[in-house]
C-alpha cells in the first residue's frame, strides 16, 4: 500500500564521482516493492528543490529491510541525496507505479534488458525477481563513454545471463550505441531472439530501440521518464503524448509502457 | 514551481459520473472549479453542474484566455470579468466563488467587478506568469516559453494582494491561496484577511499536508482558546505603518 515512508540512509557506495548509491532502511517499502516502481522522495528538512524527486527501486532486501538507489547527481534533488549524512531521515512516498510484468512469458524464455547511461538503476531489483523466476535474461548497457559505465559493477554477479557492454565513443565495450548492439543479436531470423525486452535509458535510445523492437516484433516494457511534480496523478506535469488517447499519465498508467502507447513522433 | 501543464480536466460529464461519487464517498467537501474558451462554455458548464448533489460551491477560474475577445485574459479586465460573471450568476443558485487572477493590471477593481456582478466569495490568487531559462543553452525551460508561477516563491505578493482586497471590500469572504505549505503561512494570510484559504503545490510534494494543517490550526486555536473566525484579518486592524502598495 501507498504510504510515506520515514527512512533512515544505512550507507552510501560512490561508484565516482557524480555517481552513487544509498541504502535506506525502509523495511515495509522493500517487502512491498515490486521491480519498475518508484518513490518520490524528499529529503527532510530541505526546502530546495521543493518538489520531491522520482527514483526507482534499483533493490530491495526484504529480510534486512533495506531498500537501494541508484543515482546519478544532475541537480539540486540528487545532490541532496549526495550530500545526505549517514544516519539522516529521507521520505520515500511509494511504492508508486505499475512496475515490469513478468507474466505470460512462455516456457524456457529468454528476456532481455537493455539500459542507457542512468537507466540501469530500475533493474538489479529486476534481476532478482528474474533469477527467482528461472528466467534467463541478457543485459545490453550502454552509454556514452566509459564514465556512463560506472553501475556495470553492481551487475557482476546477478544477470542471469550474458552482458554486453557499449559505448557510443568505444572507450568500453563494443563502440556504438546499445541499441545497435541489441538488434545485432536480437534478430533470432525466425521471430525474435528474445520473448520480452524491458528497457529504460534516454528518449532518443528509447526512440530507436522502439524502432528495432517493432521491426522484430518483440514485446517490450519501457521504464519512461517524464518530470514529475507528484507522482500519484494529481499535477498531470508527467503526461506522455499516446497512440490510443491524447495521453498517458505516465506515474499512474506508467512509468513502464509497451511503445506502441506512446506516439514518438509527438515526443 | 513553474508549470505549462494546461488545463487537462476530464469534462464535466466524467466530473459528475465519476470524480463527484468518489469524493462525496470519501466525505470530502467538494468545490468545482470552472474554466471555458467562451462565456456560453462557462454557462453551460455551470448548467450542468446546477442540480448536482454534494456540491459545495462552484469556483469561477477566470485566468483564461477568451477566443472570441483575441485571447484576452476574462480577468484581466474589469469589464471582461464582470460579463462572464453575470452571465454565471444568472445561470445558477449555487454559491459562486470568483478566483482572481494576480496577473489582472488592478487587482481590486477586479475584485470590486467580480462582487458587483455577483460573486458571493473571492478566492486569490492564481498562478503568476513566469519564465525561466536555461543559461548555458539559452532557451526557455518551457516549452510553451512562459508558465505560471505557484508555491513558496509567490506567498509574500499574495499575502499582499489579501490583504489589499479585503481592506478595500471588507465585507467580502476570502479565499487566500499561494504558497501555503506550513502552519504559519495559513496564519498569515488569515491575518492578511482570508476567512478561508486552498493548497496547491504544497499538495504534490505531501499529499497529506491539507489533513494536517486543518488538525495543527485546531490544535493553534485550542491552545490559545480561540476561534479561527477571530484570526481573520488581525493585520488588517494592527494596520501596515504605511499603506498597502508602498515599495522600497
Ligand atoms: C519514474 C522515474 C524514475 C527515476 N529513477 C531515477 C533513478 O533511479 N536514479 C536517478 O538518478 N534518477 C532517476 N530519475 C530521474 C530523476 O528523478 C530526475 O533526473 C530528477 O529531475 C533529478 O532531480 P534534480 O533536482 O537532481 O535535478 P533537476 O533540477 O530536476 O534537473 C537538473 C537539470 O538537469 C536537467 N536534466 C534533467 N534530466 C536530465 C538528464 N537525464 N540528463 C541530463 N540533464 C538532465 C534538467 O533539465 C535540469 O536543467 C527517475 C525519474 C522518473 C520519472
Ligand atoms: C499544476 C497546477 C494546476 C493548476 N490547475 C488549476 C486549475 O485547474 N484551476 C485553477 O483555478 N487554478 C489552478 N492552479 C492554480 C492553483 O489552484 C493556485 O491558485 C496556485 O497554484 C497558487 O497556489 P499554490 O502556491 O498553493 O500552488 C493550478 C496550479 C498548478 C501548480
Ligand atoms: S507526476 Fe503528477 S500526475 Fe504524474
Amino acid at each position: 500500500m501507498r504510504a510515506d515512508h520515514q527512512a533512515v540512509l544505512l550507507r552510501r557506495r560512490v561508484f565516482s564521482p557524480g555517481f552513487f548509491s544509498v541504502t535506506f532502511r525502509a523495511p515495509t517499502l522493500a517487502r512491498e516493492i515490486a521491480p519498475g516502481q518508484f518513490v518520490m522522495l524528499e529529503v527532510a528538512g530541505r526546502l530546495r528543490p521543493y518538489l520531491r524527486r522520482a527514483y526507482s527501486v534499483a533493490d530491495a532486501v526484504p529480510d534486512a529491510g533495506e531498500a537501494e538507489f541508484l543515482v546519478r547527481r544532475i541537480g539540486p534533488g540528487t545532490a541532496a541525496l549526495e550530500d545526505l549524512a549517514e544516519g539522516s531521515e529521507a521520505a520515500l512516498l511509494g511504492p508508486l507505479g505499475n512496475g515490469f510484468s513478468l507474466a505470460g512469458l512462455p516456457p524456457r524464455a529468454r528476456v532481455a534488458v537493455v539500459a542507457g547511461g542512468i537507466g540501469a538503476a530500475p533493474f538489479p531489483l529486476l534481476f532478482r525477481a528474474l533469477t527467482a523466476a528461472e528466467i534467463p535474461a541478457d543485459l545490453y548497457l550502454g552509454g556514452r563513454n566509459a564514465a556512463e559505465l560506472v553501475f556495470r559493477s553492481r551487475f557482476a554477479e546477478i544477470v542471469p545471463g550474458e552482458t554486453f557492454l557499449s559505448t557510443d565513443d568505444g572507450s568500453l565495450g563494443e563502440k556504438g550505441f546499445v541499441t545497435d548492439a541489441f538488434a545485432r543479436r536480437a534478430d533470432g531470423g525466425r521471430g525474435p531472439f528474445y520473448a520480452r525486452v524491458f528497457a529504460c535509458g534516454p528518449m532518443p535510445m528509447f526512440a530507436a530501440l522502439a524502432r528495432v523492437v517493432q521491426r522484430l516484433d518483440c514485446p517490450s516494457e519501457f521504464s519512461t521518464e517524464a518530470a514529475m511534480g507528484c507522482g500519484f496523478g494529481a499535477c498531470l506535469g508527467c503526461v506522455i503524448p499516446a497512440t490510443e488517447k491524447p495521453f498517458v499519465i505516465s506515474c499512474m498508467e506508467g512509468p513502464i509502457l509497451p511503445p506502441g502507447k506512446i506516439a514518438w513522433e509527438k515526443i | 514551481m513553474l508549470n505549462a501543464i494546461g488545463l487537462q480536466n476530464v469534462g464535466v460529464e466524467a466530473f459528475l459520473a465519476e470524480k463527484l461519487p468518489r469524493l462525496r464517498a470519501l466525505g470530502a467537501t467538494v468545490i468545482a472549479n470552472v474554466w471555458g474558451d467562451t462565456e456560453e462554455e462557462y454557462v453551460a458548464v455551470v448548467e450542468a453542474l446546477q442540480d448536482a448533489e454534494g456540491l459545495a460551491a462552484i469556483e469561477l477560474n477566470i485566468s483564461c484566455p477568451n477566443v472570441e475577445k483575441g485571447g484576452m485574459l476574462f480577468g484581466n479586465s474589469p469589464t471582461a470579468t464582470a460579463s462572464l460573471v453575470s452571465r454565471v450568476r444568472a445561470a445558477t443558485r449555487s454559491t459562486l466563488i470568483v478566483k482572481l487572477s494576480p496577473n489582472a493590471p488592478d487587482l481590486v477593481e477586479s475584485a470590486r467587478a467580480a462582487r458587483d456582478t455577483g460573486a458571493d466569495v473571492l478566492s486569490l490568487v492564481n498562478t503568476f506568469v513566469g519564465m525561466a531559462i536555461d543559461p548555458v543553452t539559452a532557451r526557455p525551460r518551457l516549452s510553451f516559453g512562459t508558465g505560471g508561477l505557484s508555491g513558496p516563491a509567490i506567498k509574500p505578493l499574495a499575502v499582499r494582494m489579501v490583504f489589499q482586497v479585503a481592506r478595500a471590500l471588507p465585507d467580502v469572504p476570502l479565499m487566500g491561496i499561494g504558497g501555503i505549505s506550513v502552519l504559519s503561512d495559513v496564519l498569515e494570510f488569515l491575518a492578511a484577511g482570508a476567512s478561508a484559504v486552498q493548497i496547491g503545490t504544497a499538495n504534490f510534494r505531501d499529499p497529506g499536508v491539507s489533513g494536517r494543517l486543518v488538525k495543527e490550526l485546531a490544535v493553534y486555536c485550542a491552545d490559545r482558546g480561540t476561534a479561527v473566525s477571530s484570526l481573520v484579518g488581525r493585520a488588517q486592524r494592527i494596520g501596515t505603518g504605511g499603506e498597502a502598495g508602498a515599495e522600497g
